[in-house]
């Protein structure tokens, strides 16, 4: 499950609209590639708490806790269908949240 | 569900000392804020970037490379991945600190240029600095660091324009990015310097004309924020769709308050870094109301019968609150401008 080292998060459309209006310098990045370039950077408790829920979903048929819970199992149809793993933002922020209350 | 928005872009301003004391300031830097954030805490406050999903940060001022520590900063959001850019007056840009921009790894430099050399040292208030700014864009395209030379549009540099784009183009000057005024800090108590709606619509159709001779030339004249709307004067893609301070960037103050934009005045604060985690602020479902809370009810009297108002919000915040002292109620937009104008021409 070494994919979820390349999580990538999938930011609503209306974000792109918005940032290119964001002008400290001028920048010169396609739009396109800013959204390639959105990948989760998982620090060691971001990467184990999905590898834990993940195989305890999908192995032992364990649900994950209730915060997580539709993150998790987004991942997991992801995983199961062959589709690149791609976190919504709102899946994301959860997820960090999770990590921030369980500190 | 809750906000989905992350602060790609941080504007940080670390250190409001400035070593000018430039008329057009909408800071009002010179002094250093009474409590500036440590090293240690700017740094502890970039560990924070990465889970937000944080993509470039952009040192202001105040004058950033006045603070002897902005290296260490700059090399820490490297290894955490992070593109950072500076915004300087040149002054202090000398060989040793174009050295240690690279090896800090910047991504890019802005160096502020605002007129041509008698009005730009007037602004500066001091003479001599015009030739000293030369220098240090001179010194930045030889190092090779990617250069943006950034100049804010007020009444006395505006029929200067073309010469300074000569100038520019000239020096090998490749970006060249012109903002408008804000009526705020210093710079409301100048009134010398303030643009009438005709000269606001100068702005823009400078940047039409010029920018496709400046494209000719391999060159880009860029403006920046608060420049716009909907007319044939500005046809960047996508177009306008609001403000976007507080939905995917933010600003830090150098005594770590959070702002949706560095631009806003030091009332329109979300939060304290020294008090709260910045995702705590960022998620924080009452933050950066004003643009996360539009409806069109908010809209103020320059905006409230355009029929562009629920794709616009209102325009540029700051241009906006600073004008005005209410958000969604920019009076300097070409749409507007060209709307009200129509209504003072006599009927036949």
């Amino acid at each position: 499950m070494a994919k979820y080292l390349n999580l990538k998060v999938l930011v609503p459309e209306w974000i792109w609209e918005r940032w290119t209006w964001v002008m400290y310098l001028i920048i010169n990045w396609d739009i396109k590639q800013l959204a390639e370039r959105i990948k989760v950077r998982p620090d060691e408790r971001f990467y184990k708490v999905v590898d834990k829920h993940m195989r305890a979903y999908l192995e032992e048929n364990k649900m994950p806790p209730d915060e997580i819970a539709p993150a998790i199992l987004n991942l997991a149809d992801d995983y199961m269908a062959g589709r690149p793993m791609n976190l919504r933002a709102g899946d994301y922020i959860a997820i960090q949240n999770y990590l921030r209350q369980s500190k | 569900m809750g906000f989905e928005g992350f602060p790609f872009i941080i504007g940080w301003e670390l250190t409001l000392a400035c070593n000018i004391c430039c008329r057009h300031c909408g800071s009002s830097a010179g002094l250093p804020r009474a409590n500036e954030l440590t090293l240690e805490e700017s740094l502890a406050i970039c560990d924070q970037f990465p889970p937000l999903l944080v993509q470039e940060v952009d040192f202001t001022g105040g004058e950033p490379l006045l603070r002897p520590d902005w290296p260490r900063i700059a090399s820490h959001l490297g290894k955490l991945g992070i593109s950072t850019r500076i915004l300087t007056n040149g002054l202090t840009l000398g060989p040793d600190t174009v050295a240690q921009m690279k090896d800090a790894g910047i991504a890019s430099v802005g160096i502020s240029l605002d007129g041509l050399e008698e009005t730009h040292d007037y602004i500066r208030g001091h003479k001599g600095f015009f030739r000293l700014v030369l220098a240090a864009i001179d010194r930045a395209l030889n190092s090779g660091l990617s250069l943006t030379v950034i100049t804010t549009i007020n009444a006395l540099n505006l029929d200067q324009l073309p010469s300074l784009f000569t100038l520019l183009h000239s020096l090998g000057v490749s970006r060249w990015q012109i903002q408008p005024i804000f009526p705020l800090g210093r710079s409301s108590q100048a009134t010398e310097l303030q643009l009438t709606d005709q000269a606001y619509m100068q702005i823009g159709s400078f940047v039409q004309h010029w920018g496709s001779k400046a494209e000719e030339v391999g060159m880009e004249v860029g403006p920046a924020d608060s420049f716009g709307y909907f007319t044939e004067l500005d046809t960047r893609k996508p177009p306008w769709r609001g403000c976007p301070a507080g939905l995917v960037a933010c600003g830090i103050t150098s005594d770590g308050k959070i702002k949706g934009c560095l631009s806003l005045p030091d009332e329109v604060i979300e939060g304290d870094l020294r008090q709260h985690d910045l995702w705590d602020i960022w998620f924080d479902p009452h933050s950066f109301a004003y643009t996360r809370q539009f409806s069109v009810e908010k809209l103020g009297p320059n905006c409230r019968s355009c029929n562009k108002a629920e794709q616009c919000h209102g325009g540029c915040s700051t241009m906006s609150y600073g004008n005005t002292g209410n958000f969604h109620n920019d009076p300097y937009c070409f749409y507007g401008i060209r709307k009200r104008n129509l209504k003072c021409l006599p009927t036949i």
